[in-house]
């Protein structure tokens, strides 16, 4: 199958499916990080399950956390950097790349773009250095904006792939 | 992907049981969300060494999203029996640090760590067992599948040169990344 496939030819349903719903639950992510503190200042009993739900994916640790209406939020800046990244990325990825571009980026972007998170969280791991939240946010946030250029990819072509079994057993 | 090649099921299961094994030890499995990425990577890996196919980003997502379910039965059979070492471990080795750090920001800790600090290990019921396992295995297999697309571009071999095609010229939006 073509990496590019023929201009102007629309994306399958199940292509923009996937990607709204990509971009919903991104954005789904960054909102409920953020209204864990803002129900905590309200003293509202639906703060600590969504507290204890990032639980599983992050240690929260206060001091790595930006902290909103005076509590910290749900994840740690690095996570919170990566759901941002993600975000961002969803959002950049058709005005970038357009939804019929079905190549994964090069090993060399992956690299690149990687770098700087394992080395700070090695750096951090082996007591080199202690990053601050902006930093963690940043090397979080770069290697999350690139993750959409792989799924939302592979997404795309899995689409086509169908549309393709389906037009050629008509 | 070839349908042709039975081989896809064993590269897939045996990354992911590798990566659940690693995600229930005690110590390694802090890098729980690591695992089933790197089981994913793993897959396609091994996938590539012992077949001549070239994979696409959606051959490597199905492979990886194989691993990461693979790993998250193995991870979840494993902690039942680690349960109480990796408690044990957890509060000799890494509890302290975090109640020092919460102790720093002057904040509580969340209440599930709390109850972990006192030793009180959540109960296991066939209601829980199975609820984690499929929370688990969905999140494993979206892991996996992003392991498993990264890993196609990591490893991706060399293809031969085909005629061109004119459909390949150069088209503004096929930028990187």
């Amino acid at each position: 199958m073509s990496a590019l496939l023929p201009s102007g030819s629309r994306p399958p349903r199940a292509a923009s499916v996937f990607y709204a719903l990509s971009l919903t639950g991104a954005a789904f992510l960054v909102a409920a990080v953020c209204l864990a503190p803002w129900l905590a200042s309200r003293g509202s009993s639906l703060a600590a399950p969504l507290y204890r739900l990032f639980s599983h994916v992050c240690h929260q640790i206060p001091s790595r956390c930006f902290h909103i209406f005076g509590h910290p939020m749900a994840v740690c800046g690095r996570c919170l950097g990566v759901y941002l990244g993600i975000l961002f990325g969803c959002v950049i990825y058709p005005l970038w790349r357009g939804m019929n571009n079905i190549r994964l980026p090069d090993r060399r972007v992956f690299l690149a773009f990687s770098l700087p998170l394992a080395a700070d969280v090695l750096g951090n791991a082996f007591g080199f250095w202690d990053s601050g939240v902006w930093l963690r946010l940043a090397s979080g946030f770069l290697w999350g904006a690139l993750l959409p250029f792989y799924f939302l990819a592979a997404a795309a072509e899995w689409a086509f792939r169908g549309l393709a079994i389906t037009r050629g057993s008509k | 992907m070839n349908q042709n090649h039975p081989e896809l099921w064993k590269p897939a299961l045996l990354a992911g049981v590798l990566a659940g094994f690693l995600a229930g030890l005690p110590l390694v499995n802090c890098c729980c969300c690591l695992w089933p990425i790197a089981g994913g990577l793993l897959a396609v890996y091994l996938h590539q060494k012992q077949t001549r196919s070239v994979l696409t980003g959606a051959d490597g997502a199905i492979l990886g999203a194989i691993a990461g379910v693979a790993a998250a039965v193995v991870r979840t059979l494993i902690l039942i029996p680690l349960q109480s070492v990796n408690l044990r471990f957890l509060q000799k080795h890494f509890f302290p640090y975090i109640m020092e750090l919460f102790e720093q920001s002057g904040q509580p800790p969340p209440p599930q760590l709390d109850e972990l600090i006192r030793g009180e290990l959540p109960a296991l019921t066939p209601q829980a067992f199975f609820l984690d396992l499929l929370l688990t295995a969905a999140l494993f297999a979206g892991l996996g599948a992003l392991g498993g697309v990264i890993a196609v571009s990591l490893f991706k071999k060399k293809t031969p040169p085909r005629p061109e095609d004119p459909r390949d010229a150069q088209d503004p939006s096929d930028r990187q990344p």
